[in-house]
């Protein structure tokens, strides 16, 4: 049978490298879509033989958009192979860093990478769709997201250094504690990123009814989601039990341990992608794909747990029912996990005994295993390390949360085809859409197949025949790496 | 009140002379009262750092050809001035170019300070955490190109 195969390559606007391949059949509809990741780093592999000391260093370099969170993960494994209970202080000031990790992802994600398509619109013009183009037409929208990255990235330059993988958080702990001038110079900050944060969330809900129809096919389907809860039910990022919910939100497994995540979570592999399948075990594979991240997160709780924040996820869910199964309302969810993101870093900050100086536990290996889990920005992160006498790694597994949401987008990716292509004809709003799903999820494929580099975006529409029908070219971004 | 210059050295230290930015940086220090920012690449918020400086001097590695990593040491080390470059970064993802972040500072905040860029080429780009050692070489004298262009009167 003669087909015709699409392919955008790379997908751009994402953190990695990847394409998306469209096959379509003889009478030009969509028989098959795919999201391929073409990137391979291997961390898992040659961190064996490092000693478990140096492992937050090591794979805070996985990604230099989310590298507290792996410092986050890797530090609690860590800490459980000290099998140590960390002093408070310690854990509020990691806290304090997650959730900071938290704004500025979320805001990179939201105003420089998707606001060109949410604000201008998935048909604009691509020589406009782009953050400049925002500026443009939002100034004070874009002002607002620089400003919010910034506080994000000042909170993590003062608790670790610098901005882009501290070395401050340690088994055991944090390295040194928080000085009352930086707090200070943070608590009089956090009323501007609060409102920033707003300002955002307002823009994205005006913006919402113009996207009534990529609301309704960027990836809506039923699945299981899967998220950290605190003991009361409520969004948890640094630490909690697992909770598991079906499509209408019932759970189906709740107080799960997640350091027992084998015990429940099997991980699949594809011969066209270096990005692992994880799936719910007791559903198998591929009928327990489940989403992680800020759509599951408010997807499995009862509340966030804080004023502002519990006053839009009611107005979310009121525009979503109870379970957003869109995967184009992560958008949505991001910003409100912002304003949430704030308004924990805002009661840390106001509490004094976030000063308080004994911030690190010190002991030498006590256990063989340790595994360490945390809400990244994109999901559920699990490190999980098994140590020789010396501390030394003999086995690393990472179990990332970009990875989690594999299936899902592809499912988004064929869903998106499907309502979009038919024929030869692919116009360039369309590839755009194709891509906007994907960036919905907003995947970090350098975290999740453990790249650097510009390369052209093409699509070649190919006849029956093997003929090249059509090609659109995409040039690289003048960026430098 | 008078506004500070600003260093913005960029690169991977992890990547050999990739990190060439960063050790201009840590040579310079704090000693021309200049505001340093090391960073791995450059990202949008820079751009407010950049419209509150008197002047900007970015700092990078740059790989040349095989003849010209041979050149003698006041080649291998240049110095640019740089102009607002308006041509938009249609397929940005997360890195700008020193003129895009110009630009961005221009558009937002409705000023972009004069600026310089400063590159040391690198011989190396490999897995590595260290400087291959001509490179090491030609670090003095790149911070030294930076401290006269941090100067009141900068002679590019």
């Amino acid at each position: 049978m003669s087909r015709r195969r699409i392919v955008i390559d790379p997908v751009t606007r994402i953190e990695g490298h990847a394409k998306i391949s469209v096959l379509l059949d003889e009478t030009g509809r969509v028989a098959e879509a795919r999201f391929h990741v073409t990137e391979f780093r291997g961390f898992e592999k040659f961190c064996e033989g490092r000693l478990f000391w140096e492992m937050p260093a090591i794979t805070a370099r996985i990604c230099g958009i989310c590298p507290v969170s792996h410092l986050i993960a890797s530090a609690k494994a860590g800490d459980a192979i000290l099998a140590v209970e960390i002093p408070p202080a310690a854990e509020r000031l990691r806290r304090l860093l997650h959730l900071a990790q938290l704004v500025q992802s979320h805001a990179l994600s939201f105003f420089h990478l998707s606001a060109p398509d949410l604000l201008l619109g998935f048909d604009a013009p691509p020589a406009e769709r782009n953050l400049f183009g925002v500026i443009a037409r939002y100034p004070e929208v874009a002002r607002a997201g620089i400003r919010l990255r910034q506080y994000g990235q000042t909170v993590i330059e003062l608790l670790g250094g610098r901005r882009i993988h501290p070395a401050w958080v340690v088994p055991g702990g944090v390295a040194t504690p928080l000085h009352p001038a930086a707090r200070q110079q943070l608590l009089a900050a956090w009323p501007q990123a609060l409102e920033d944060a707003r300002t955002g969330l307002e823009c994205f809900k005006r913006a919402l009814d113009a996207h009534a129809q990529e609301a309704a096919v960027f990836g809506t389907f039923p699945s299981l989601f899967a998220g950290l809860v605190d003991g009361a039910g409520r969004v948890e990022y640094y630490d909690g039990r697992l909770r598991i919910v079906g499509p209408d939100g019932a759970p189906l497994a709740d107080g799960l341990d997640p350091t027992r995540y084998q015990d429940y979570l099997g991980e699949a592999t594809e011969p066209w992608s270096y990005l692992k399948f994880p799936y719910y075990r007791p559903y198998g594979y591929p009928d327990g794909a489940y989403r992680v991240g800020p759509l599951a997160r408010l997807a499995v709780a009862t509340a966030c747990g804080t004023p502002r924040a519990d006053a839009e996820l009611a107005e979310y869910r009121q525009r979503t029912v109870r379970v957003a199964l869109s995967s184009f309302y992560y958008h949505y969810a991001r910003l409100i996990e912002i304003v949430h993101g704030l308004e924990q870093i805002g009661r840390l900050l106001d509490d004094p005994a976030i000063l308080d100086r004994t911030v690190r536990a010190r002991a030498g290996r006590n256990r063989h295993v340790g595994i360490g889990v945390a809400e990244a920005p994109r999901g559920t992160l699990y490190h999980h390390y098994e140590v020789d006498d010396d501390g030394r790694l003999v086995r690393v597994n990472l179990v990332i949360a970009t990875g989690q949401n594999n299936l899902a987008m592809n499912r988004a990716v064929a869903q998106v085809a499907a309502h979009y292509i038919a024929g030869d004809e692919v116009r360039e709003g369309v590839l755009n859409r194709l891509e906007a799903a994907i960036r919905a999820f907003d995947p970090c494929l350098s975290c999740s197949t453990h790249a650097v580099g510009a390369m052209p975006l093409v699509v070649d529409v190919v006849g029956p025949d093997g003929r090249l029908v059509r090609q659109l070219r995409r040039d690289p971004p003048g960026a430098g790496r | 009140m008078r506004r500070p210059p600003l260093v913005i050295a960029w690169g991977n230290p992890l990547r050999g002379d990739d990190g060439a930015g960063a050790a201009v940086a840590r040579t310079l220090g704090a000693r021309r009262g200049a505001t340093v920012r090391v960073c791995h690449q450059l990202t949008p918020e820079l751009a407010a750092d950049v419209a509150a400086a008197s002047r900007v001097v970015f700092v990078d590695a740059e790989a040349g050809s095989t003849g010209r990593r041979t050149a003698a040491p006041t080649r291998r080390v240049r110095v640019r001035r740089l102009r607002v470059r308006h041509a938009r970064p249609a397929g940005f993802t997360h890195a700008l170019t020193p003129e895009h972040l110009l630009a961005l500072a221009k558009a937002l905040y409705g000023t972009a300070p004069p600026a310089f860029l400063v590159t040391v080429m690198g011989e190396r780009f490999a897995l590595r955490p260290e400087l291959s050692p001509s490179v090491r070489r030609l670090i003095p004298a790149a911070a030294r190109a930076v401290a006269r262009l941090l100067a009141p009167r900068p002679q590019p």
